[in-house]
């Protein structure tokens, strides 16, 4: 302390003698133009280094050749894997991940969580994963699977040679992005504040679509001070009646497909759907993806195509169907639970992903 | 009127000793004004032509309310008292350090600060001190001289300081 | 040798086409009926799986460059929050040469959707990287293997581009991950800080000085080019904003101000070739730009109030700047070069420092209320209002180049409160703090290196 006072008294006093008897204190000088830093630590090899920009040449060599396949094979693209197998049997559908029924669990306290007033508006708790249906964070002694579904995608016991699958639960999902500024309860926010698409309306489902999950609602959030979008019930239901008026009479043979059968293959295509890595053009971008079922239900390979797009540019458009693809691919690949009898009427397959609801969820 | 790079770089290195000491003062006792850390350097608080006397004696800072760079009665008075001093004490040219407390951003603070420093450089040229005399600088809120985070510390960062130095005018 | 329902149905169609069955054959399926057409609008959003075998080391000279490569590409696309990495734990299928046939079965029994393949020599000083990026589940290439070549010294950059190329293949969007970010680095005690321009990579390696710790500087921002910094420094004495050009860590101020005129919040024009800042005098701030080569001086506003923090659209056609006219501070836009401004944030609070997205569709701020700062992005004529964070103090929010993630200061409160660089998604998904050697603030990101 005192130490320090003597340095502190004798620092001023030099600084103020240094200022009185300074020459020319304020007298003008020329200003310092240009300066160059006695601190560099960057050496400019050093810089040049770092900024050597590494330059990309596109590989010759493309894509590895297909494994060369014995049989004739009219697909060109390769075979992965040419050797026999059984055939396919038939699978249980996988249990998609929103059955688990879940309260939803009052929203986990964040370290700096705003201490906003309550305004009663539930916010769904934080989680990486945004689904249709909430799922809870899975038990902790269940290690959790890349995706649930991989369980039904693994392959056949017979052809597997070691692996086993862990028994998995859902990755913890929530129905919507929770920000940190919404944690825990939205806060007192304007109706400016926080722009989130209202659920969607439920379509009509009969009853014996009890199979199927609802993709669309999450215990609703309590209504916000916000107009609801154009996009709504009444056109949905008409569409959807609309549709199912056009479709019915074209099945040629067997019973029409019911609108639970179809709402179960809409929904089981909904939760492979992952909007999430798209860029934000993309997420605006509407594509119809048509292609071929096998009559186990499978997707046909090949046949795969974007027929349309709206909303976004022909990059963007790409960017969607590439997600739309690996939706039914990834979904249908121990095939989809559709009733044989009605092959007619889904062996040929348009289907319309539209994102609007889904952006900036 | 312009400074040369010089001087301006020896009042600030001045002025930020200066405020470097206050705040140790300050750290000790909660009163803002009885600096016991200023003795020597700036002469004897008994001498009322010392720096120590002006820092001490005469207030050498005003404080001001969340977001605003109007002066009340109180600093008025100190302000009064800065006012005579620097007229008896032609020797003396100061500078007007404004700051501002952590809540707000770092650009709107410095010109807030600066909106404060100039707040008290204007009461002093109306109050008689040559205008070329004082000079000002805002610190924004990079400079505060108690350091939690409530009002307590907050009031005491919203202020204006003036630093002397010895020297003729501008 | 594994097999999965996929590759059985390719050999069944392909056997049956072969045998035409007419029931398989899609020309003859299509003749009959119409398709079964559905909307699918509830999807999910969550992080893609992909998976990234260690890439192979083509050389032994190139093992650790290989590991160290494979690591960074990885922890780009993790820190996304857009993919999620499979562990090589989980792996069926070995990866022992980039030209070997990929066995697609293997990854989507993992359910790895995106595959990236690649292998690195290393031939004296230069290093070659090359990669493949596969859809496991269409079981396709996407895009062209590429290879890139450069210093051995540059791996990190050279990783930074395969990741960059990977994420622009799937989302669409350009990558931002061989980016730098130019910060404030903050040391000592919160009353006597020391302060120093600081340049790092944008997951905070290399970490580069640009200045010592003489003087106080305030907010730099690069140039739209990432070849120059302008910042604010008190190294004068005054606050002056100062240009430094970042390859020859040369700088000097912008131009000659008189002293007792405080120059700060600057900001690059949209072309690069102006600058924009504020200037308080008698202390009243308004906004002013001047060529960067030199030139005339031009106010662009002209008020009472203080007016600061200008960005600008990236058309160059307006301005956005923070204004307190009306009491508290609120977020402007006018045409570039001057006239009518027009409010446009309407919440309550505060709001400021108002930066403009690279993409020209939003702009982002901090907004103070009730004691609380947040980050938040609005649409350019302020509707669309989101808060993406809350804290005890966040403020100064800096656009990725491709205006998906903000960089922003957070500081803790208290006597022993520090400021950390944190990065977050306009989504308000995935916050993190960004690894900075100790305390820093005041980010600004660059563009995409050349």
């Amino acid at each position: 302390m005192r130490r320090s006072l003597y340095a502190s008294t004798a620092i001023h006093a030099a600084i103020l003698l240094w200022v009185a008897l300074g020459d020319g204190l304020f007298k003008d000088s020329p200003d310092p133009v240009f300066e160059v830093t006695g601190v560099t630590i960057l050496s400019t090899a050093e810089f040049e280094a770092l900024s050597n920009a590494p330059t990309p040449i596109a590989l010759a060599v493309t894509p590895p050749p297909p494994r060369p396949a014995p049989e004739p094979e009219p697909q060109p693209e390769a075979e992965p894997d040419p050797a026999p197998a059984p055939e396919p049997e038939p699978q249980p559908e996988p249990t998609p991940p929103g059955e688990v029924t879940d309260t939803l669990a009052p929203p986990a306290p964040l370290s700096g969580t705003p201490d906003l007033p309550e305004d009663g508006r539930p916010t769904p708790r934080a989680a990486d994963r945004i689904a249709p249906l909430p799922a809870p964070a899975p038990e902790p002694d269940v290690e959790t699977a890349p995706e649930a579904v991989a369980q039904a995608t693994a392959p056949a016991p017979a052809a597997t040679p070691v692996e086993e699958q862990p028994e998995t639960a859902p990755e913890e999902a929530t129905t919507e992005i929770v920000t940190e500024a919404e944690t825990p309860s939205g806060g007192p926010l304007g109706p400016t504040a926080s722009i989130r698409p209202p659920t969607r309306p439920e379509r009509p489902r009969p009853v014996e679509a009890a199979a199927a999950p609802t993709p669309a609602l999450a215990p609703a959030p309590a209504p916000e001070p916000q107009p609801a979008p154009p996009a709504d019930p009444l056109a949905a239901a008409i569409a959807s009646a609309v549709a199912e008026a056009v479709q019915t009479p074209t099945a040629p043979s067997g019973p029409p497909l019911s609108a639970g059968a179809r709402e179960g293959f809409r929904v089981a295509v909904s939760t492979c759907w992952n909007v999430g890595s798209l860029s934000n053009e993309a997420q605006r971008t509407t594509v119809v993806v048509g292609f071929d079922m096998s009559p186990d239900a499978r997707p046909v390979d090949g046949t795969l195509r974007l027929i349309s797009y709206d909303g976004g540019s022909q990059a963007a458009a790409q960017q969607a169907y590439e997600a739309a693809r690996r939706a039914i691919l990834r979904c249908g690949a121990s095939g989809y639970n559709l009733p044989a009898e009605s092959y007619d009427d889904w062996r040929q397959v348009e289907l319309v992903f539209n994102p609007e609801g889904m952006r900036l969820r | 009127m312009t400074i040369s790079f010089r001087a301006t770089a020896l009042i600030l290195t001045a002025a930020m000793a200066l405020s470097a000491c206050a705040q140790g003062g300050l750290r000790g006792g909660d009163d803002a004004v009885n600096l016991n850390s200023a003795q020597g350097a700036f002469g004897s608080v008994s001498d009322p032509r010392s720096i120590a006397y002006f820092n001490q004696i005469v207030g050498d800072r005003v404080l001001f309310a969340v977001d605003q760079s109007s002066l009340d009665g109180a600093s008025m008075s100190v302000l009064d008292g800065q006012a005579e001093w620097l007229m008896s004490n032609p020797e003396f040219t100061a500078l007007v350090e404004g700051h501002a407390d952590e809540q707000g951003t770092r650009e709107y603070n410095l010109a807030l600060g600066a909106r404060r420093a100039a707040a008290v450089r204007d009461y002093l040229v109306s109050r008689g001190v040559a205008a070329n005399r004082i000079n000002t600088i805002s610190f924004g809120k990079e400079r505060p001289i108690e350091i939690c985070s409530d009002e307590s510390c907050y009031s005491q960062n919203r202020r204006a300081v003036t630093v002397l130095s010895a020297g003729a005018g501008v | 040798m594994l097999l999965t329902r996929r590759s059985l149905i390719r050999s069944a169609s392909g056997f049956a086409a072969a045998a035409t069955l007419p029931v398989l054959a899609p020309g003859l399926v299509r003749a009959q009926g119409r398709p079964l057409r559905l909307e699918i609008t509830e999807g999910v959003i969550e992080p893609l799986p992909f998976a990234i075998p260690s890439f192979i080391a083509r050389n032994g000279a190139a093992a650790d460059a290989a590991a160290d490569v494979t690591r960074v590409i990885a922890a780009d696309l993790r820190g996304t929050g857009l993919f999620r990495q499979i562990p090589d734990s989980a792996h069926i299928s070995r990866v022992t040469s980039f030209d070997a046939p990929i066995v697609y079965p293997d990854w989507q029994a993992i359910n790895a959707q995106a595959l990236i393949v690649g292998e690195v020599e290393q031939q004296g000083s230069r290093l070659i990287v090359r990669f493949r990026l596969f859809d496991v589940f269409s079981q396709q290439p996407l895009g062209d293997g590429l290879q890139f070549v450069g210093n051995r010294d540059g791996w990190r950059r050279m990783a930074h581009n395969v990741a960059d190329q990977v994420y622009e293949r799937i989302t669409g969007e350009a990558g931002y991950f061989d980016t730098r970010v130019v910060f404030v680095h903050e040391e000592g005690p919160k009353n006597a800080r020391l302060k120093r321009l600081a340049l790092m990579d944008y997951d905070g390696a290399n970490v580069q000085f640009l200045t010592d710790s003489r003087s106080l500087v305030l907010a730099p921002r690069f140039s739209p080019t990432g070849d120059r910094i302008i910042y604010t420094s008190y190294e004068s004495g005054q606050p002056r904003v100062y240009l430094m050009d970042v390859a020859s860590v040369t700088r000097r101020p912008l131009e000659a101000v008189s002293a007792g005129n405080m120059t700060f919040s600057p900001r690059f024009t949209a072309d690069g070739g102006s600058v924009v800042f504020s200037m308080e005098q008698g202390g009243n701030t308004d906004i002013y730009r001047v060529p960067v080569g030199g030139g005339a001086r031009s106010q662009l506003t002209n008020a009472p109030s203080i007016e600061t923090a200008p960005s600008f659209s990236p058309d160059g056609r307006q301005m956005v700047f923070e204004s307190d006219r009306t009491g508290g501070q609120q977020i402007y836009v006018m045409p570039a070069g001057g006239g009518e401004a027009q409010r446009i944030s309407r919440g309550s609070g505060r709001y400021g420092t108002p930066v403009w997205s690279p993409r020209g569709d939003y702009i982002a701020f901090t907004k103070q209320e009730r004691g609380r700062f947040h980050i938040g992005v609005m649409r350019t004529n302020g509707t669309e209002e989101r808060l993406l964070t809350a804290s005890f103090l966040d403020e100064g929010p800096t656009w990725a180049p491709n205006g998906r993630v903000l960089m922003f200061t957070r500081e803790t409160a208290g006597a022993d409160g520090a400021p950390a660089v944190y990065s977050v998604d306009i989504s308000g998904r995935n916050l993190q703090r960004v690894a900075t050697p100790g305390m820093a603030s005041d980010p600004s990101w660059s563009p995409r290196l050349p």
